[in-house]
Formats: C-alpha cells, sequence, structure tokens
C-alpha cells in the first residue's frame, strides 16, 4: 500500500514543482478518523520532511472535508497564526482522494508525553497563556474567505446536539439536566468568528520552546468563538492532571489573559463556565457518535468502540461543575 | 460455577500479562498507541465483571428511593427530568 502512496504523492508533488524522490514513508498514529503519513522529499543535497492527511471525502455530522481543512489553514496563515504550511491540496476526485501535504512541525503531540516528559517542563509554564494568544488570533481570520464553512449558533449547535444524543436511544439524566441547563446560559455577545473546534492537546504541536503549531480543523466552523476557551478546560482534556484546569498544564487566568492580550473582546471566567460545560456535553455526544460508527458497523473500530464507555466520564465532570463545586 | 477455573477475570488477566510483556515492544510506534486502548478493553471488562452486579443494584435502589416507585430505570429518571422543560 505505502508504495502506490509513495507514487501518488510523488505526482502530486512534481505538479507543485517539487521533484526528488519519497522517503521514509511512516504513517502516523492520527485522529480515530483520519490517515496520517509522514514522509521526506529526497532533494539535490537535502530532504525535506512532509506530512499527508487524508480523509475519507465525506462530512460527518460534524466534520468538514480534509481539502477544506486544508483552506482554513492557508487563510490562518496570513494572520501569522501557528499553522503548518500547506504545500499542495487534492481532492477526493484527484488519485490521491481528499487529502494535504504540509511542512512537517517538529515537535510532540501525544498528550500523554507532553504532560509528563520532563523535557516539556519549561515549556509547559507558559503554555496557557501562548494557547489563549494563538486561540484569540484563529478568531480574527476573515470569516469572508471562509464562506464554505458552517455556520451554526450556539442555540442551533444546543439542539443539534440534543437530537443526535436522542437518536441514540440511550437517556441521560444528567444530559435531560444539561439541556436544559445549558439553555439559560449566558454565552457572550460576541461577533461570529473562526472557531477551530477542537483545541486541545492532541491536535497541537509543542517543543522544548513551547507551542509550534495548531492542527486538527476537521470541527472548525463559524460561530460564537469563545467555545475554544471552554473547550480546552474541559475535564476530558486534561489527561488525568484534573487540577490543571486548562488542558492538564495550565491555569484559566493565564489562557484568559493570553486571549485578552490579542482580543479586542475582553472575557470573563463565568463565561468559561458556560462553555465548559457545554463542551463537556458535546464531548459526550461526540462519543456517542464514535461509538455508534462501531456498534452499527460502520466501521470495526477497538478505539471507537472503547470511546463508548467515556460517556459516563462526562456526566460524572458535568456533575461536578454543576453540583459539586467543580473547576 | 459450572466453568473451570481460571476465570473470566483471571483469563483477561493472562491476555493483558502477554500483550504487556511479549507483544508491546514488539508493534511498530502507530500501532503501540491502539494496543494502549486494548489494554484498557480489556480492564474496563474485568471491573465490571467484578463491580458490574454490585453497582446496578446499588444505582437501582437509590433510583427507586429517588423517584418513588417499585420499578424505576435510569430512563424514567431522564424522562422526569425532560418533563420538567
Amino acid at each position: 500500500m505505502s508504495q502506490e502512496l509513495g507514487s501518488l504523492l510523488s505526482k502530486k508533488l512534481k505538479s507543485e514543482s517539487i521533484n526528488g524522490e519519497i522517503i521514509n514513508l511512516e504513517p502516523l498514529t492520527g485522529g480515530a478518523s483520519k490517515e496520517i503519513w509522514k514522509f521526506e522529499v529526497k532533494l539535490k543535497d537535502k530532504s525535506e520532511k512532509y506530512i499527508l492527511r487524508r480523509g475519507s471525502g465525506i462530512e460527518g455530522p460534524l466534520a468538514i472535508k480534509t481539502s477544506d481543512e486544508a483552506q482554513i489553514q492557508k487563510t490562518v496563515r496570513k494572520l501569522c497564526a501557528l499553522v503548518p504550511e500547506i504545500i499542495s491540496v487534492s481532492s477526493l476526485s484527484e488519485p490521491l482522494g481528499d487529502s494535504y501535504i504540509m511542512k512537517f512541525v517538529e515537535g510532540e503531540t501525544i498528550a500523554r508525553k507532553i504532560l509528563r516528559d520532563g523535557e516539556y517542563k519549561n515549556a509547559l509554564q507558559n503554555l496557557a497563556f501562548e494557547c489563549g494568544e494563538s486561540i484569540a488570533k484563529i478568531h480574527q481570520t476573515d470569516i469572508a474567505e471562509l464562506s464554505f464553512l458552517p455556520k451554526k449558533t450556539v442555540k442551533e449547535q444546543l439542539s443539534d446536539l440534543y437530537e443526535t444524543y436522542t437518536v441514540f436511544n440511550q437517556p441521560s439524566p444528567v444530559f435531560e439536566y444539561t439541556y436544559l441547563w445549558l439553555k439559560d446560559q449566558n454565552f457572550g455577545e460576541i461577533d461570529d468568528a473562526l472557531v477551530h473546534g477542537d483545541f486541545r492537546l492532541g491536535n497541537i504541536i509543542v517543543s522544548q520552546d513551547g507551542l509550534q503549531s495548531i492542527i486538527d480543523w476537521e470541527l472548525a466552523h463559524v460561530g460564537n468563538p469563545l467555545q475554544d476557551l471552554g473547550w480546552i478546560c474541559g475535564n476530558s482534556w486534561r489527561f488525568g492532571n484534573t487540577d490543571k484546569v486548562v488542558g492538564g498544564f495550565g491555569d484559566l487566568k493565564d489562557l484568559l489573559d493570553g486571549y485578552n492580550s490579542i482580543s479586542e473582546y475582553q472575557v470573563d471566567q463565568e463565561i468559561v463556565k458556560a462553555w465548559q460545560v457545554f463542551g463537556t456535553f458535546r464531548w459526550g455526544v461526540i462519543c456517542l457518535i464514535q461509538a455508534s460508527a462501531h456498534l452499527n458497523g460502520t466501521i470495526n473500530s477497538v478505539e471507537k468502540a472503547a470511546i463508548g464507555r467515556r460517556v459516563s466520564e462526562t456526566e460524572i465532570d458535568i456533575v461536578d461543575l454543576l453540583f459539586l463545586g467543580g473547576r | 460455577m459450572i466453568f473451570d477455573k481460571p476465570d473470566s477475570i483471571e483469563l483477561l488477566d493472562a491476555v493483558n500479562h502477554f500483550l504487556n510483556e511479549k507483544i508491546k515492544d514488539e508493534v511498530p510506534p502507530h500501532l503501540a498507541f491502539k494496543l494502549r486502548i486494548v489494554e484498557n478493553v480489556l480492564n474496563i471488562v474485568s471491573r465490571e465483571i467484578a463491580l458490574g452486579e454490585k453497582l446496578s443494584q446499588e444505582v437501582i435502589k437509590d433510583l427507586r428511593e429517588l423517584i418513588k416507585t417499585d420499578t424505576a430505570n435510569i430512563k424514567d429518571l431522564a424522562l422526569l427530568i425532560k418533563k420538567k422543560s
């Protein structure tokens, strides 16, 4: 398979005037829904590292096309936000399928390694502030250039999530209560913006020097951007470091200081809590969606099967936030 | 118990031990992460066998006290909350 892929890559890169032998093509552990390959192109006196990100070409209930992700990265890059440089984009009808090639960025994405390996200790000190800055920059993207993106109000997202949960016929007292609670919340009066939709460890590249790049844009949409701030504070994304509210590594104050240093709209902590509950509910429903892909036979995947058992984690996290004084 | 030893938890432990001791270092990096998931899944199943029945009984008992019916289940509580909207 990788030999055939190599020749497809070689042809595609030739069309971008990059001529060289494809070497060291290897699959990387990626998200549950995308293929990710790392490879090098051997040039005259050096070799360049690249990443191929390849999707199924099908838009999921929440996910956009892979080639559209590339368009977002190109647009965001104009603002000097940290995203890998896109080299080539392929549509579903081309031999390479719905995919894109970007420059390889040195660093680590695996949360467990970033949080536990001593070598990132210094980088973690300032990471919450850097994430806040980056999220604010993303929110300044000109959405007129991204007209293909779905636009979703908070209300629409909430009723979509609730309807999706209902379809799976797995009644949850906590989700019923959460839906009622969320309908009454203030999510902040802020202009619509580009929302990354999945900004957290796993989808950012971190080196010893700090934040390097923001990847995995498949849940991007246009809407209330404060969603990104609550999402990274969800307990599901603290990877066991529950006392560090921001992604298992930082404090909320640092994240908001970073955000407010760039953004005109100044965010306060209360609004983040509503978004944190929203995000936890959203992740719970995404877990249901992922598990159902295994259960209904679309794909046989131990990863997707296992994620079904994470729904109850989001329930306990919401109970903690709403009733037990959790942060 | 009609089955011989080892029981199901002991069998799962044996599989987990095998994966950890013999397989983990043999798989390529992109599968190492999936192997961890497999190990976690086996642990979930072990815990459910050990504690599942007891936890279910406790939850049902609490539910029946909470909504004061003899047949209460989680679905009933979800519906009660939904009706409040």
